[in-house]
């Protein structure tokens, strides 16, 4: 089954996510945008700085160079030369002279504690580099016994000795002073080579702790790490506070000058401005969101109350009130909606009517209704709970509609289920078990959503009774009919058989019966005793009840009807024409068939014998036409025809033109059952003029159309 | 349903990354105080040195939390240390190394015997006032009783010294003192004569010889800092004393010889420290110490990489504030050399070496 969503949440979510995104969303461009700014800034300051730094340092240590070039060019001509530079250069701490076996030979010292002429130096490193050949010497940072202080030396070949100028930062060091960060710590370190920190502003003037920093972050992540001036990130004292900076690497005594800022710091700068932009984002965020929840409540409350509304009607409840909006629109729809409410109501009580209607209607129906859902009863009228002898609804529904038809018409019944029926006949049972015939007709319909069949039910026993009852009046007329025939066919034998016996008597008793009158008129007698004996043949099996179903042809039934009648129609003059001259099958009741035949030309001869044209010729043409599934057959006479007025009645029970002592009105009502319902033929009578011996007449033509079941 | 678990867990997520910004790791602070700066420098150097490594090779971590190194220099002032322990008491710093000198030690540990959850545990600091206290106070080098000089004084007995002239550093005197009584006694009870003289470091170095030459001592014994020593085995020298000079473990430093140049050859020195030991433990450590420093391991240094280890050992199964009872009750700790035993009142005892400078370097003689 497909998802449903709401629609209600779904905006709301969409609104509150846009809502949210989107402040969110420029804030971080907002934020990273500064945080670049800031960086790209700090960046090219620290360069700059660092580059600035560097050129000093170089500098400064190029005026110690300079400084010891002095001492080579002058030492031997000036006693005080020692002195006079060390009190007049700031950076000078003191310098001393060695000889080639490391006894200090002469010296200045600016603050000495322990320096004697005479004091072996030789373990000093600043003398061993010398002494290994190299010309001069930037050592690093050390513990200088002279003044009891950290210090670093320059030392550099004089002739047969060697001088060392111990150095103090002091101008580098005001120099680095002056770069500052925004937390007014400095920015400037400088490293020796063991990592040892040489210059810290924010400490003293050297750094005197002499801690090795190699295993620091400074170096680890740093210095030994990235390549010159390429900023980064590096850990303070281990791990508390990040750094932001660079570094860069002194040539001359590869001590390592970096630069840093408290990233701490940096963020600090960017938090005020991040922590406003989240208060915007924030309240704007809030003030949207309720803003929208203020919204949504105004726009969707109509919404609401119209779906509660809805839900009220769909449960049956038309009386709710809908209040109105502050919104146009809505009030359009809200209008819209009450006259549509107010259509409902309206349709309501008039489909309440029509369902009152209908069901009065099918109640007041004379034909039993059965509504039935795959067999099973579902509803009914009070008809059809009388006809199946039950006391009320309740019995029959949900039953089987089985339980109500007869074994017999059991398959034939479920056939019909299963099609849009036409009235067709079955036997059906009722509650006490009795059965009765009914005339049925199921049609299919809709009901909530469901396929039902509505079956009308017609008890039509009283019709078969009376249908029985007509067929046996007709059979009567039919005998009294036979009985005149019978007379007409008679007439002649008996009368032959009277004139032979009353002549054989006369002559007897004249004594004139010759032997050969005797045998013609005795011959005459029994021939005339044989006709009767056959005609009484024919009319027993006339009057047989047998009605069995058979195949017969249709040329021998019809010449058979007539030798029936022959008599009859010959008495009055009237000409049989039977231009039938093929032997045609078909399927039904022979008796009936001919009864049928004979009640046909019957009826054609009391026309031509009550007829009111003058013609003399009396006429009745029986012809068959056979097509290609059917035949034809047609009884026509020149009777003139049946008055127009008459002619779609004739074939109902009880009607007649004649007077009560001549007709009964039931010869070709029966004859339309016999060819219509037992063989299911068809038969149509029209009035035709027709051609006969160059002579036209008028008179009814009685088309009967069977099936045929052979050529 | 599921977006609606899908946004909890994305805000969730958000709320923890940017909680991780503000919420600091657990840090354990050691302090560590001393003379970082000026002539006490060069041993407490070689201590700072030791620390550092040993906490190199556990990247400042223990259990998780990260150990935070902070150094105090109280330029072996009184007032400074005083004020630095207070500001150790005040930030929480429950574990404190040093201090180095016995002067200074005496000025922090009354500060921090009010703590029950203050410890302090240190190299040096081998007054033996501190011997057998229940304080808060460890160390992992041997206390200056009258035992622990027995087998130096019996070797200079048995070397023909007999008469010797003292000479200590006067700033230092509470270390200095005991030091003194403790070798005296030892060397009278083995044998020896009271020193000649005791004579300070500070004085003017030309009476300091003239007294040297007047006394004629056998042996010259200097308790003072390396610089001092240094200076004062220069200057003797260089006046022609060649009298023989043993000097304490204070001295015992790299600087020792190079301030001393060939003046310090021939310089005696017993320890508890034996620079050729073939222990794996102290091989490796020396390694990692050379590589680092490119400089020779001293006794300090050595002892106070072990000092370090035994704190991580200790923090690794107690609380910062409970390291004294945890160290109480395991007692053995695996030196870099031998075993170092705690007693109750959280004094070592070790076995001692002696060495003699020779060709600028420091050489272990057998006794």
């Amino acid at each position: 089954m497909k998802k449903k969503y709401s629609l209600k949440k779904l905006i709301l979510l969409f609104l509150i996510s846009f809502t949210i995104l989107v402040p969110i969303t420029i804030g971080l461009i907002t934020t990273y945008n500064l945080y670049n700014t800031k960086m790209n800034t700090l960046h090219h300051n620290q360069t700059q700085t660092l580059q600035q730094v560097n050129l000093e340092t170089n500098e400064f240590l190029e005026k110690i160079v300079t400084v010891s070039k002095y001492i080579k060019q002058n030492y031997d001509n000036d006693n005080l030369l020692l002195k006079r530079i060390s009190e007049l250069n700031d950076n000078i701490a003191s310098i001393i002279i060695l000889d080639k076996s490391g006894m200090i030979t002469d010296f200045y010292a600016v603050g000495n504690l322990n320096l004697y002429k005479g004091f072996d130096y030789s373990n000093k490193i600043y003398f061993k580099e010398i002494m290994n050949g190299k010309e001069f010497f930037w050592s690093d940072l050390f513990f200088s016994t002279i003044d009891e202080t950290q210090s670093l030396s320059y030392s550099f070949k004089l002739k047969d000795k060697i001088g060392v100028i111990f150095i103090k930062l002091t101008d580098i060091s005001s120099f680095i002073k002056i770069f500052k960060n925004t937390d007014n710590s400095h920015m400037i370190r400088i490293y020796d080579n063991n990592g040892i920190l040489i210059l810290n502003p924010d400490e003293t003037q050297l750094k005197t702790q002499r801690v090795n920093l190699l295993a620091q972050s400074v170096f680890i992540d740093l210095i030994n790490k990235v390549k010159p001036y390429e900023q980064t990130t590096f850990t303070k004292n281990n791990f508390k506070n990040n750094d932001l900076g660079m570094y860069t690497t002194i040539k001359k005594t590869g001590w390592n000058i970096v630069i840093r800022e408290c990233y701490a710091n940096i963020i600090k700068d960017l938090e005020y401005m991040i922590v406003g932009i989240i208060l915007i984002v924030l309240l704007f965020i809030t003030i949207s969101i309720l803003f929208i929840l203020k919204i949504s409540k105004r726009v969707f409350s109509p919404l609401d109350d119209l779906e509660n509304i809805t839900s009220s009607i769909a449960s049956g409840k038309y009386n709710s009130k809908i209040k109105d909006s502050y919104f146009d629109e809505f009030s359009g729809l809200i209008n819209s909606f009450k006259n549509m409410q107010h259509e409902i109501k309206k349709r309501e009580v008039s489909l309440q009517k029509s369902v009152e209607s209908f069901e009065s209607m099918i109640n007041s129906t004379m034909e039993a209704i059965i509504i039935h859902e795959n067999e099973i009863c579902i509803d009914l009228n009070e008809v059809a709970v009388k006809l199946l002898g039950y006391n009320n609804k309740k019995e029959i529904i949900n039953k089987n509609t089985l339980d109500f038809i007869s074994k017999s018409s059991e398959q034939e019944f479920k056939d019909k289920m299963l099609i849009n029926s036409d009235p067709y006949e079955i036997t059906m049972v009722k509650k006490d078990g009795t059965e009765f015939e009914a005339l049925v007709q199921g049609k299919f319909i809709e009901i909530d959503n469901k396929v039902a069949k509505v079956s009308a039910i017609i008890d039509i026993t009283e019709l078969k009774e009376k249908d029985k009852l007509l067929f046996e009046q007709s059979k009567m007329a039919s005998m009294g009919e036979m009985i005149g025939n019978i007379a007409h066919q008679w007439r002649q034998p008996l009368s032959t058989i009277s004139t032979a016996s009353s002549g054989m008597k006369f002559q007897k008793e004249y004594g004139e019966l010759s032997d050969n009158d005797f045998y013609v008129s005795v011959d005459a007698i029994v021939k005339s005793t044989k006709y009767l004996s056959s005609t009484i043949d024919d009319f027993r099996n006339f009057f047989s009840t047998d009605k069995e179903m058979e195949e017969f042809n249709i040329n021998e039934a019809v010449k058979k009807s007539l030798s029936l009648i022959d008599s009859s129609l010959k008495s009055n003059f009237i000409d049989i024409i039977n231009e039938i001259n093929e032997n045609i099958i078909i399927y039904g009741c022979k008796n009936e068939f001919i009864q049928a035949i004979m009640n046909i030309m019957t009826n054609a001869k009391d026309a031509l014998l009550v007829r009111k044209t003058n013609e003399d010729c009396k006429l009745i043409i029986i012809s068959l036409k056979k097509r290609d599934n059917y035949v034809l057959l047609c009884i026509q006479d020149n009777a003139g025809g049946i008055p127009n007025e008459v002619i779609s009645k004739i074939f109902e029970p009880y009607f007649t033109t004649k007077h009560k002592s001549q007709g009964t009105g039931i010869g070709l009502y029966m004859t339309h059952q016999i060819i219509t319902e037992h063989m299911g033929g068809d038969i149509k009578v029209t009035n035709e003029t027709f051609e006969h011996d160059k002579i036209e007449y008028k008179g009814a033509n009685f088309k009967i159309k069977f099936k045929t079941i052979n050529n | 349903m599921k977006k609606i678990l899908i946004s909890s867990v994305a805000i969730i997520a958000l709320i923890l990354f940017i909680s991780n910004f503000f919420i600091k790791p657990d840090t354990i602070k050691i302090g560590l105080i001393g003379a970082l700066t000026g002539k006490y420098s060069l041993t407490e150097n070689d201590i700072l040195n030791g620390v550092q490594l040993a906490l190199d090779t556990h990247n400042y971590k223990v259990n998780n939390k990260k150990i935070e190194l902070i150094l105090k220099d109280d330029k072996h002032d009184a007032a400074l240390n005083k004020k630095y322990i207070n500001e150790f008491i005040q930030n929480d710093v429950k574990i404190i190394i040093g201090n180095f000198t016995t002067s200074m030690t005496k000025v922090s540990l009354p500060i921090i015997n009010k703590y029950d959850d203050m410890f302090m545990i240190a190299v040096g600091s081998a007054g033996n006032s501190f011997s057998a206290k229940d304080d808060r106070f460890f160390r992992v080098h041997v206390a200056n009783n009258e035992q622990r000089f027995d087998g130096f004084t019996q070797k200079m007995i048995k070397d023909n010294y007999k008469k010797i002239y003292m000479i200590y550093d006067p700033i230092n005197k509470a270390y200095t003192k005991d030091f003194i009584e403790n070798f005296e006694k030892s060397f009278v009870k083995n044998g020896g004569e009271k020193f000649l003289s005791h004579n300070k470091t500070d004085v003017n170095l030309d009476l300091l010889v003239n007294d040297i030459k007047k006394t004629n001592p056998d042996l010259i014994l200097i308790a003072a800092n390396s610089v001092d020593s240094a200076k004062v085995v220069q200057y003797i020298r260089m006046k022609n004393i060649n009298t023989k000079v043993a000097s304490s473990e204070w001295a015992m430093t790299n600087d020792f010889i190079i301030n001393g140049g060939k003046s310090v050859e021939g310089v005696l020195f017993n320890i508890e420290y034996d620079s050729t030991s073939n222990k794996k433990e102290f091989i490796s450590f020396k390694e990692k110490y050379i590589k680092k420093y490119k400089t020779q391991p001293t006794i300090f240094s050595s002892q106070a990489y072990e000092l370090t280890q035994i704190i991580i050992d200790a923090l690794k199964n107690s609380d910062e504030s409970k390291i004294k009872e945890q160290i109480l009750s395991k007692k053995v700790y695996q030196g870099l050399q031998d075993e170092i035993i705690f007693d109750e009142y959280g004094d070592v005892k070790r076995k001692f070496y002696s060495y003699i400078i020779k060709d600028g370097q420091y050489e272990r003689v057998n006794n």
